[in-house]
């Protein structure tokens, strides 16, 4: 689905990648390269050199949803309804059926109770899950999420996880610090230094991390039983 | 040496929190779901978020600090090292310490937030207070970062730190866990006898303990200790 | 006052009127007095301070240097009260709504949607402000006036970043320009009063200008 060739932008440098839909988790060090590529897989940035294409297409042309890693910065509008609408409304989306839309989207995400609700009144986890809905209001093909679990609790970032993952959507990147959501991912890509070091299933990645702090605490403690 | 919460009650419109406990020397840990007023209470502990009611009292503590979780509202200096001087500190080595090193130069606020974070950190726990509170540190680090704040908070420089955090797999070792349940906090007690009673435990000491084993404190290495201690 | 094509006209109207002469300022300020009534909104006292204290300074020096000061600092106060009382009851998505009615989904709606992400970030620059105030008294403040330096600076820059971040969720939203948007407004029975009053003071005041030349 994702294929980088010859890809050169800023400190990123990737030979070849090819990241394959489904759920693929991208890890590595503060600083190691990941937001950039995320911003190259979202067509914001576009590479210096080199080629990145989702299905065969340049990422402008691919429906995209993204949640940055600072919840209030994710919110644009006033109120929750006018946020998860506003993607609709920018499609021009025929006016009846924006309120259906947004509902649907709203209870999927379990969080219709705060149709009604202003951004400012929300909390951090309740402003990620309005965030994701936003996103997620366009049937992205294409979802990111960069840190967005880094203000989530365990309860709230595993409803996130279990909703986007039962969704259709071809591919998801998610950027985490927590190896444990890595782990549960069908796919790994650890960055390192600007490049995709190890690229494989969770196994095949952590296999190449277990002496390091960058390894699933639950796999560390399944180990030792 | 304590920081105490006499009757503390904590309004946002219609939500409210009571905390009523004392912080004395130590590590404490706070956990608690997110919005459940981890952050207020760090603030009102702090003396910057007035209580509805109740008080808060400090006994022997002249140097009280608070770490925001974002660690922009903090900057004073423009650049790197006028941001280290403006906390007292010597400029190569708290660099060094950052892993910083050679960029003393470059704009404060144009640092990546894991490295604004790592730099205000080291700079607060670099400092001689005798309380900090530390509101989600760990927040937007990496798994190395996490566990260099985490020693740096063992060697306990200061003789009370209290954390609010919602981290589940690189914590610090810890003496007393507090958790707020159901819009009031909760003293667990002092570690090791407290982590049973831990709601939010993380899954690996949990996991651990459904195991029988008996980790001495919370950190993942404790939990894989006891572990190999059972299978020994 | 609930609609905000209503709200917006008589604001525009009595801080024309009250501007405009002490006479119309008058009638401005009987028109706050018995329409605004239960709605005026007016600010905290450090606020009001500030802002009233800022009008009564400009008026004095006004006054002092052989200017028309006293008029001034009434014309002024009139229409501060005017304006607390129009801010405070807007409901969200009034700005966006007015727009679109008035200049249609194109223009209108990137107008709207200007207007409203203003506002939602005057609400995140007040946190702001709050959070770095508090920052800094904790680290050891040097003062009001020197802990405006880094206030202005750290608010500055990171208004820059959440304008980018901002940027890339509507690029990614797919925003290029103009939406889908039908306006709706509520009217409450004194609302048609209230406006059609304040009609009738910009023609009092049209009408003593006509008289007086």
């Amino acid at each position: 689905m994702i294929h980088a060739q010859n890809l050169h932008h800023r400190s990123l440098e990737i030979k070849s990648l090819h990241i394959e839909p489904g759920h693929t988790a991208i890890i590595g060090k503060n600083g190691s390269g990941k937001t950039t590529f995320l911003k190259l897989c979202a067509g914001i940035e576009l590479p210096h050199h080199g080629t990145l294409t989702i299905s065969g297409r340049e990422p402008r042309a691919v429906h995209t949803g993204w949640v940055g890693e600072v919840p209030d910065n994710n919110l644009v509008f006033r109120t929750v309804a006018d946020e998860v609408a506003s993607g609709l409304r920018f499609q021009r989306t025929p006016a009846d059926a924006i309120g259906p839309a947004v509902s649907a989207v709203l209870s999927e995400m379990e969080i219709l109770h705060l149709c009604s609700r202003t951004s400012h009144t929300l909390s951090g986890g309740e402003t990620v899950m309005v965030a994701c809905a936003a996103a997620l209001a366009l049937s992205p093909e294409l979802l990111i999420l960069d840190e967005t679990d880094t203000h989530l609790d365990r309860n709230a970032a595993g409803k996130l996880e279990t909703i986007i993952r039962r969704r259709p959507a071809p591919c998801i990147l998610q950027c985490t610090q927590d190896m444990d959501t890595a782990a549960r991912a069908d796919r790994v890509v650890y960055f390192a230094g600007g490049r995709p070091l190890y690229v494989g299933t969770p196994d095949e990645v952590f296999s190449h991390l277990s002496e390091t702090e960058m390894y699933p605490s639950l796999w560390r403690i399944a180990g030792c039983i | 040496m304590h920081l105490k919460a006499e009757q503390l009650s904590l309004s946002h419109g219609e939500w409210t929190l009571s905390a009523d406990g004392v912080f004395g020397q130590g590590v404490h840990l706070v956990t608690g779901p997110v919005g459940s007023g981890k952050t207020t209470l760090a603030s009102a502990l702090a003396g910057i978020f007035e209580p509805a009611s109740g008080r808060i009292t400090h006994e022997g503590i002249s140097r009280l600090s608070l770490s925001m979780q974002f660690p922009e509202y903090h900057v004073t200096g423009f650049l790197v090292k006028d941001e280290i001087r403006s906390w007292h500190l010597p400029v190569t080595e708290t660099l060094q310490k950052t892993g910083l090193t050679g960029r003393q130069d470059r704009k404060t606020l144009t640092l990546s937030r894991g490295e604004l974070k790592r730099l205000h950190l080291t700079c607060l726990l670099g400092s001689p207070w005798d309380a900090v509170i530390l509101d989600e540190p760990f927040a937007g680090l990496d798994c190395m970062e996490k566990r260099r704040v985490c020693t740096a908070i063992e060697e306990k420089t200061h003789p009370i730190t209290i954390i609010f955090t919602h981290e589940q797999a690189v914590l610090p070792a810890a003496d007393v866990i507090w958790e707020i349940e159901g819009n009031a906090l909760v003293c667990r007690g002092r570690v090791p006898e407290a982590i049973p009673a831990w709601k939010g435990a993380p899954q690996y000491l949990t996991r651990a303990l459904e195991e029988g084993a008996r980790p001495e404190n919370i950190r993942l290495q404790d939990a894989t200790e006891a572990l190999c201690r059972m299978h020994a | 006052m609930q609609d905000a094509r209503l709200r917006i006209g008589a604001t525009l109207l009595l801080s024309c009127a009250a501007f405009s002469s002490v006479f119309g300022a008058v009638l401005a300020a009987l028109w706050w007095v018995v329409v605004a009534r239960n709605e005026r909104n007016l600010p905290g006292r450090y606020a009001a301070a500030v802002i009233f204290g800022a009008i009564i300074l400009v008026a004095g020096f006004t006054e002092a240097f052989g200017g028309d000061g006293i008029s001034y600092g009434f014309r002024m106060t009139v229409i501060t009260l005017i304006a607390f009382w129009a801010f405070g009851r807007g409901r969200e998505g009034d700005l966006m709504n007015t727009a679109v009615w008035a200049f249609g989904d194109r223009i209108g709606f990137d107008l709207g949607l200007t207007a409203e992400m203003a506002i939602s970030s005057l609400r995140r620059i007040e946190k702001d402000i709050r959070d770095i105030r508090n920052a800094l008294k904790l680290k050891g403040s040097r003062g009001p006036v020197y802990d405006l330096i880094p206030l202005g600076f750290t608010l500055t820059i990171m208004q820059i970043h959440r304008a980018r971040e901002q940027g890339l969720v509507l690029a990614t939203r797919g925003y290029q320009g103009g939406g889908t948007f039908s306006p709706s407004f509520q009217r409450s029975k004194t609302d048609c009063f209230a406006f059609f009053s304040s009609i009738l003071i910009i023609a009092a005041v049209f009408v003593s200008f006509v008289g007086y030349l």
